[in-house]
């Protein structure tokens, strides 16, 4: 179920506001939209200069026409058409969406950047929460604070193929075979949701992570995970047929996973109707939600920049990373 | 009589009952592990009780026979006991749960004096305090689970006759007996507060 959305063009402060921040907004993208119409010209105006420039003193040298200087003229000014092209391709802001969702979640309180390169899938993958065998497509960060945590969210999708040079076989060591067991489990389903990093109320100290039950490999060989600790039996029969928890630290688990945070886990998993994986690591709560929804969606090309339903949609999205962590409780006034 | 039953039979019998006798010693020493991470954490709270009565003697003039009282339990908490004797054992975690309750009539009372209240340093040691008992009632959790699961495997035959030949005997389980938090709540008093 997804969390409710604002029936209207959706701010918080009501329609003055929205028309304000509307306005703000469209200004800022018609001077962008201006220099981008600009840069658009001087470099179809260098193109055709370039191309013009390497085709007369083609044309000009067979026919006998130019001498060699005016040749050389030509060539020369063609280089440096071909250098004016790639010093505007370089200013020219490459992909428009993503201005488009960075002006709006800059003016939302919110940093974007498209590239993950911050985002750390590393410690997803170590806490087991996605597999290391499998290619990750992950775009779109957005980071700041969601219904009063400070987390980070991304949008992540999984290839089907394994990475290249993964060698999935057995070298007699038990973290390899569980990879490759993890790995094979894995391939068969798909991922396609979102990654949050948020700060945990809590301080811990160990790793603990909690995983569908789906995703698991053969229950006998599940206690023999390397790294994310043993098994972790808890009291709720509920939790226990939907999820399988492990940790470095059995007491500091159960800190972690209080019984009412397992409710909660329980509650997401049935709200969002999503394969959920938490995981926790260096004081920070790792979600991986496999729900299937395409987050900070793209406007589309058939949409203006400043369309007032695409403010929505990136609303929807933040409230519905909002509303994940509203659902954990995560906020700095619960410690249980 | 054929030798393959002759001999196989009692051999898989054997082989049986050994694992059953190995089973019922991890889940032994499984309980004593987790019984030493409830001790690990009830030290932490430990540690913490001499600070608290130090600030709250300050103020709190009046709840003498309390901070008495929390003192006593401490003493009581510290003295030895042995792990395997279920009734020393189950007295030392009456010792910590009586402790536990006193401190918390303690911090309780501690609303009464404003001064006390407010002062930086009690508010730092109710929030060690809240994560103290946090840790504790997790190593609880871990206790009972061990204990429920060493308690069934001693009592359900044919493991309470391998049982009695390991001598190992069932556990108590680490209970909250509180009677004040069985008493109806006054919502009046509590959003005075």
């Amino acid at each position: 179920m997804k969390p409710e959305a604002p029936s209207e063009p959706g701010l918080t402060e009501g329609e003055d506001a929205n028309s304000a921040e509307l306005e703000r907004l469209r200004q800022e993208f018609a001077e962008w939209e201006r220099k981008r119409q600009r840069y658009g010209t001087i470099a179809a105006a260098l193109f055709y200069t370039f191309i013009g420039c390497i085709i007369l003193p083609l044309l000009g040298g067979f026919a006998g026409i130019l001498s060699g200087g005016i040749a050389v003229f030509f060539m020369a000014l063609a280089g440096c058409c071909f250098l004016g092209i790639k010093l505007l391709i370089h200013i020219l802001p490459k992909d428009p969406f993503r201005r488009v969702k960075k002006y709006i979640l800059k003016h939302l309180g919110y940093r974007y950047s498209k590239d993950a390169h911050r985002f750390p899938l590393r410690q997803f993958e170590r806490l087991y929460l996605l597999s290391e065998h499998l290619r990750y497509k992950l775009s779109d960060i957005v980071e700041g604070d969601f219904a009063g945590v400070k987390a980070m969210a991304c949008k992540a999708k999984n290839f089907q193929e394994s990475r290249k040079g993964d060698r999935l076989e057995v070298r007699g060591n038990q973290a390899n075979l569980l990879n490759v067991l993890h790995a094979a489990s894995r391939s068969s389903g798909k991922f396609e949701g979102g990654l949050i990093v948020a700060e945990f109320p809590k301080p811990f100290q160990s790793r603990a992570t909690v995983l569908p039950k789906n995703l698991q490999p053969h229950s006998l060989l599940s206690g023999l995970f390397q790294g994310v600790g043993e098994r972790v039996e808890l009291e709720s029969e509920d939790f226990n047929d939907s999820f399988l928890a492990y940790s470095t630290d059995q007491v500091e688990a159960r800190y972690l996973l209080t019984p009412s945070m397992i409710d909660r886990i329980l509650r997401l998993r049935s709200i969002f109707r999503a394969e959920v994986g938490i995981g926790f690591s260096g004081g920070k709560i790792h979600i991986a939600m496999n729900d299937g929804r395409e987050w900070f969606v793209d406007p589309g090309m058939g949409r203006e920049v400043t369309d007032p339903a695409y403010l929505d949609d990136i609303r929807e999205d933040l409230e519905y990373v909002g509303a994940i962590l509203r659902e954990l409780n995560l906020g700095a006034s619960s410690r249980v | 009589m054929d030798p393959m039953i002759v001999y196989g039979v009692p051999a898989i019998i054997c082989i049986g009952l050994y694992f059953w006798y190995a089973s019922i010693i991890s889940r032994k020493n499984k309980a004593l592990e987790a019984l030493s991470s409830v001790d690990v954490q009830l030290q932490k709270r430990f540690d913490l009780v001499p600070n608290i009565l130090k600030l709250a003697q300050r103020f709190m003039d009046h709840e003498k026979e309390l901070l008495t009282r929390v003192v006593e339990l401490r003493a009581k908490v510290q003295q030895p006991y042995s792990p395997t004797d279920p009734t020393e054992l189950a007295a030392h975690l009456e010792a910590s749960q009586a402790l536990e309750t006193g401190l918390g009539r303690l911090f309780a009372l501690a609303e009464n004096y404003p001064d006390l209240k407010s002062d930086a340093t009690i508010i730092r040691a109710q929030e060690t305090y809240e994560e103290v008992e946090g840790h504790i009632s997790a190593a609880r959790r871990y206790y009972n689970a061990a204990v429920s699961d060493l308690n069934n495997a001693v009592e359900i035959f044919p493991g309470s006759v391998i049982a009695g030949f390991a001598r190992v005997k069932t556990m108590p389980f680490y209970e909250i007996d509180n009677p004040e938090w069985r008493k109806p709540v006054d919502v009046d008093s509590v959003m005075r507060l």
